[in-house]
């Protein structure tokens, strides 16, 4: 045909040049910060450029090579089929905050007790209230702040942060003081990477357990699609039923996700009930000090780790995309790395929030 | 007969000669009541009897059909009580089950909230308790979960539905006590936009099948000429025809006036706006339509200037068009309903969601361009109780003034076939994408999908934007399947034209190449725009707003390649086939046309475009073309192919535009002469497939056209075409009319009477 605009080839090559000609996410030239902000998923050109330059050299380098050759995992079986499972075993530390510390905390929130508010509890305080303790002798809170003392001192995390919760809402730093009161084993810190931001599938779930003072972190990828919902099973299996999740902006985007996915297949799944937000926390606590509230940015400004050469969030599905349809895995490897950051982050996210507030 | 002083101003001033003026009553009807039906929940008898309600014959009919479990569709004309007909089986069914939940779809958002209101009364009159409420993209983000939850009865539109299917998980109790969609204005969705609903309707049944719903279809519709078989395209199902209207209506006298029969250079905005300043003067309401801004305002304009300026403040007549502000519209809307306003002027794209009541009297500027129209616009007319007045004033144009020659023809059967394709391959691969993003794909869908379906997956797969999976084929891309695939009126959704930034439409890139090429003057809901840019790269189609009294049409030499033939009829010496086409065009340029003239043109250099369609391919035998009445053979084929182009939207709703055609004295696949017409869309919207089995028709009306026109050897009222892209070059009239009338004789003397008056 030549000079010719042709339109229409067949359906597979029509919709495939659409794809590409809608990425999901924009370059922002010139690195222009103003522009970053009413953009929808910004890449800043000279992040892009670089990515695209590691891209061609990890294609390069892993020409002919195999999944394996970059990563060590063992295939798990499901009801559905088969995924891959990378495991990786560090040590840890245990967290700071001891619950007896959070108890000591907690215990002088007035706040916590129903019909007192911010008022009420300094002018408490300067009455001489110092815990709820002392509420026992006013008869207007007796009865309420029995019942909040005995939640608390029942050391029990769930009835602990529902208090929590309803009286201060889900996004209070309490919930991490309340947080002492979880075995750590119940922890699951969780991230997942996907082709979108919804309706897609997702193709790697970032699963990190504390079992036995380690930290036990999984990585469940689905090699193609059709692994997809055995990754989300082998998932689902690895992680007990009375688990807290704890995540960046899971409560809004990862849980639901998650659950989405399950339903496309025709699966219930119930989203966790117990969850701790840590993007919320953030937000509430550090909006006015840090530039902007991305995981990112939280891990430089608050925890000083650096994470040289990552692959923006947004340029991720658009690497997986290119091993699933070259099965070349070099690009695999820094969407795999950029997920393994993320969670090991939110351990350490924790650890920092529990030692502030301890 | 003709008794009111208007009318009689109007035999005065234009009933010379004979057939200038054609002055017909239409009878008014009494209402037809039914009884209330037996089975109704004692709570909607108890309403309607308070109320003083008596269900017509229509609503009744409705309601016995819905409840005995068929799918319906209601032809009956607007303001005949189709929120009743709606309301009474909804409402008796959420009564009785508990779970049964309805959704109501609507094509406009104004439209949506008028009918909140109509549901919010009936649902307190009766209180049912059902929380009716709208459900689109003005929704606020934090009632949405409510609704959800509560409302039995949601009210939406088919580009929310497009854009909630994929997330169903929070649909999925609605969903699943679902047992009614409604669909109103259905007619709207034809052509290649219909197709694409169509599609999206078999998306939201699957998903819904997904959940073990079924509910039942409720369509209303204007009046078609194949309103059982759109029904069935539309939603796949098998629905019942309800058309006979009880309602009341009023006499109403249309008048058909052609102002050409006296004076061949005669002006349509004078005609016009002698006419709709006579209907103000002799005290009639009247709103004016117009097919354009522009001329919207003009005719505003000169009417104003008709009355001395005592008399008439600036407010007693005014235009109204697309772009006013809710506020404006509102303050104009009641100015009108208060009789402050003596004459509107609008143009017809505003046809429909204007809720400015009933008038004295309606005049057109022109023909709408199918009869469906005509009948919403006329149906503005017909205060009770006051003499209604229709009035058309004819354009220079065939189907204008085939209708001004055969004005009992348009009130007997001449209405038009609604066309909708389900097999366009860009809607119908683009709609499995979506459907892949909601519920896994397995081979049972093809029940939704057709044959077709595996063919799109295999291709898709290949791509591997779709993966086999053991749980069903699933979607894979990276981009939103519903963000790429664009309902908005074309197969690909490939260009978006913007002003200033602000999205105004998308046009398919096979529409954008012939009619959006820089220079090129658009229209958009009768307003003007000038194309500055077309970048292929980001696809878009920059626009500035302009006045101009000038339109551009495209010059381009055209190719057409028969991939497959379809189906085929010989008919003595036409062979006449439906078939695969790919048409490919190259523009090389464009004339400026004022008023008909060229005033200026210009060189462009655009790289040629090859699209796959559906066309109509009439083979013709040398030895016709050879025979007696035709001099000039490439001439006559090429003015029978304009004919037949003009002829094609009075049986196939469609506007000219949206088809195109090549004539030749030699095709490869026809081995001789062959006229080829062909649906301007990529893969095709069904148009010329539906004028293959409406052949005869189309064949009969080109033919009365060329034979009628009073003109010597062609002019715009026949054979001239506006969008030719060889400059009406070389045009034979006797001879395109020597050969249409072989064309119409041989299909009749060959099939059988079913075939030809179908």
């Amino acid at each position: 045909m030549g000079r010719s605009a042709g339109a229409f080839l067949d359906a597979g090559t029509f919709w495939r040049q659409r794809i590409s000609a809608a990425p999901g996410y924009s370059v922002i030239e010139h690195d222009n910060r103003f522009r970053a902000h009413i953009a929808r998923s910004p890449v800043f050109a000279s992040a892009y450029q670089r990515c695209m330059v590691d891209r061609d050299a990890l294609l390069r380098t892993y020409a002919g090579s195999d999944l394996a050759d970059i990563c060590e995992g063992t295939e798990v079986e499901t009801d559905e089929g088969i995924c891959l499972r990378i495991t990786e075993e560090q040590g840890h530390q245990l967290f700071p905050l001891h619950p007896a510390e959070a108890e000591r905390h907690l215990i002088r929130r007035l706040r916590l007790v129903p019909g007192i508010g911010p008022a009420t509890e300094q002018l408490l305080i300067r009455k001489g209230c110092r815990t709820i303790r002392d509420l026992r002798y006013i008869r207007r809170f007796q009865k309420d702040a029995e019942g909040v003392l005995r939640i608390i001192e029942s050391n029990d995390y769930r009835a602990i942060t529902t208090l929590i919760a309803a009286r201060m809402g889900r996004t209070h730093p309490d919930i991490i003081m309340a947080s002492a009161f979880s075995p750590e084993e119940r922890f699951c810190f969780l991230d997942i990477e996907t082709l979108g931001v919804f309706s897609r599938p997702v193709f790697l779930i970032g699963s990190a357990e504390i079992r036995g003072g380690r930290i036990c972190f999984h990585q469940f990828l689905a090699r193609d699609i059709d692994e997809e919902l055995p990754a989300l099973l082998a998932w689902r299996d690895s992680v007990p039923e009375d688990a807290t999740v704890i995540s960046y902006n899971g409560r809004s985007f990862d849980l639901p996700y998650l659950a989405d996915r399950f339903a496309y297949y025709g699966i219930d799944h119930e989203i966790a009930r117990d969850q701790i937000d840590l993007l919320h926390i953030t937000r509430r606590m550090h909006r006015s000090t840090l530039s902007d509230c991305r995981l990112g940015t939280v891990e430089e400004e608050l925890l000083g780790i650096e994470r040289g050469s990552d692959l923006p969030g947004a340029l991720v599905p658009e690497f997986y995309d290119i091993y699933r349809r070259t099965k070349n895995p070099g690009p695999l490897l820094p969407v795999l790395k950029h997920n393994r950051q993320d969670v090991l982050s939110l351990i350490e996210l924790l650890r920092s929030y529990r030692e502030m507030t301890g | 007969m003709i008794s009111s002083p208007l009318l009689r101003s109007f035999r005065e001033r234009y009933g010379y000669p004979d057939d200038a003026l054609f002055i017909k009553t239409l009878p008014g009807r009494e209402a037809r009541h039914a009884e209330i039906p037996n089975r109704l929940h004692p709570r909607l008898k108890e309403y309607l009897a308070g109320s003083g309600i008596r269900p017509y014959i229509h609503q009744a009919r409705a309601y016995e059909a819905l409840a005995d479990g068929e799918d319906i569709i209601l032809a009956t004309p607007t303001a005949s009580g189709k929120t009743l007909a709606f309301a009474l089986p909804i409402i008796d069914r959420l009564l009785t089950d508990p779970d049964a939940r309805a959704l109501l779809l609507y094509p406009t958002k104004a439209l949506a909230r008028d009918q909140l209101r109509a549901f919010q009364e009936i649902d307190s009159a009766t209180g049912a308790g059902m929380r009716p409420a709208v459900y689109d993209g003005d929704t606020p983000r934090d009632a949405r979960p409510g609704i959800r939850a509560r409302s039995r009865i949601i009210i939406s539109n088919m580009h929310e539905i497009h854009h909630i299917l994929p997330w169903r998980r929070q649909w999925a109790d609605f969903f699943a006590g679902l047992s009614f969609i409604v669909i109103d204005e259905a007619h709207r969705y034809r052509g290649v936009f219909g197709s694409h609903i169509a599609l999206l309707i078999r998306r939201l049944l699957r998903v819904l099948a997904f959940y073990d719903a079924d509910p039942a279809f409720i369509l209303a519709t204007a009046t078609l000429g194949n309103p059982e078989e759109f029904g069935e395209q539309l939603t796949g199902r098998a629905c019942r025809l309800i058309a006979e209207d009880g309602s009341p209506q009023n006499e109403r006298t249309v008048v058909f006036y052609n102002p050409y029969a006296r004076d061949p250079t005669a002006s349509l905005v004078s005609e016009t706006t002698d006419l709709f300043s006579a209907s103000i003067r002799h005290g009639y309401q009247t709103i004016c339509f117009s097919p354009s801004r522009r001329l919207a305002e003009v005719i505003a304009l000169r009417a104003r200037e008709e009355f001395p300026a005592e008399s008439c403040q600036e407010t007693m007549i005014c235009a109204y068009r697309a772009g006013y502000l809710p506020d404006e519209r509102r303050e104009i809307e009641s100015a009108i309903k208060d009789g402050d306003i003596k004459g509107i002027v609008s143009t017809n794209a505003l046809e429909l969601g204007v809720d400015i009541g009933t008038l004295d009297s309606v005049v057109m500027a022109g023909y709408p361009g199918t009869t469906l129209s005509f009948w919403q616009q006329a149906g503005r007319a017909g205060r009770s109780g006051r003499e209604s007045i229709v009035a058309m004033v004819a354009r220079y144009d065939p189907i204008d003034q085939y209708y001004m020659h055969h004005p009992d023809l348009f009130f007997e059967t001449a209405y038009e076939h609604a066309a909708i394709d389900c097999r366009n391959p860009i809607a119908l691969s683009g709609h499995l994408l979506c459907a892949a993003a909601e519920v896994p794909i397995r081979d049972s869908d093809c029940r939704y999908f057709g044959p077709e379906m595996k063919e799109y997956l295999a291709a898709l797969m290949e791509q591997k934007i779709l993966t086999q999976t053991g749980k069903g084929i699933v979607y894979a891309g990276s981009s939103r399947a519903s963000e790429l695939v664009s309902l908005s009126g074309s197969a690909s959704g490939g260009y978006r034209i913007t002003h200033n930034g602000r999205l105004i439409e998308t046009m398919d890139d096979s529409q954008a190449y012939r009619e959006a090429y820089p220079g090129a003057i658009i229209l958009h809901q009768g307003e003007s725009y000038i194309v500055r840019s077309m970048n292929r790269e980001d696809r878009q189609i920059r626009v500035e707003a302009i006045n101009v009294d000038y339109h551009t049409r495209p010059l381009m030499r055209k190719t057409v390649e028969v991939d497959t033939i379809l189906e085929s009829s010989e008919y003595g010496g036409f062979t006449i086939s439906s078939a695969g086409v790919t048409v490919t065009e190259e523009l090389y340029g464009y004339r400026i046309v004022r008023y008909d003239r060229v005033i200026g043109s210009a060189d462009l250099d655009a790289p040629p475009f090859s699209f796959p369609t559906q066309g109509l391919v009439i083979g013709v035998d040398d030895d016709l073309l050879a025979g007696g009445g035709i001099d000039d053979p490439d001439g006559a084929l090429h003015a029978a192919e304009h004919a037949l182009i003009a002829a094609m939207p009075g049986v196939v709703i469609c506007d000219r535009h949206d088809i195109g055609g090549i004539s030749t004295a030699f095709h490869p696949a026809a081995e001789g002469p062959a006229i080829i017409i062909y649906d301007g869309y990529i893969g095709g919207a069904g148009l010329s497939a539906k004028a293959y089995e409406l052949v005869f028709r189309v064949a009969s009306l080109a033919e009365a056209m060329v034979r009628e026109c009073r003109c010597i050897d062609g002019c715009p009222a026949c054979i001239f075409s506006p969008k030719c892209g060889n400059d009406n070059q070389p045009l034979d009239k006797a001879g395109a009319a020597a050969l249409l009338r072989a064309l119409r004789d041989a299909i009749e003397s060959t099939r059988s009477d079913e075939f030809i008056t179908q």
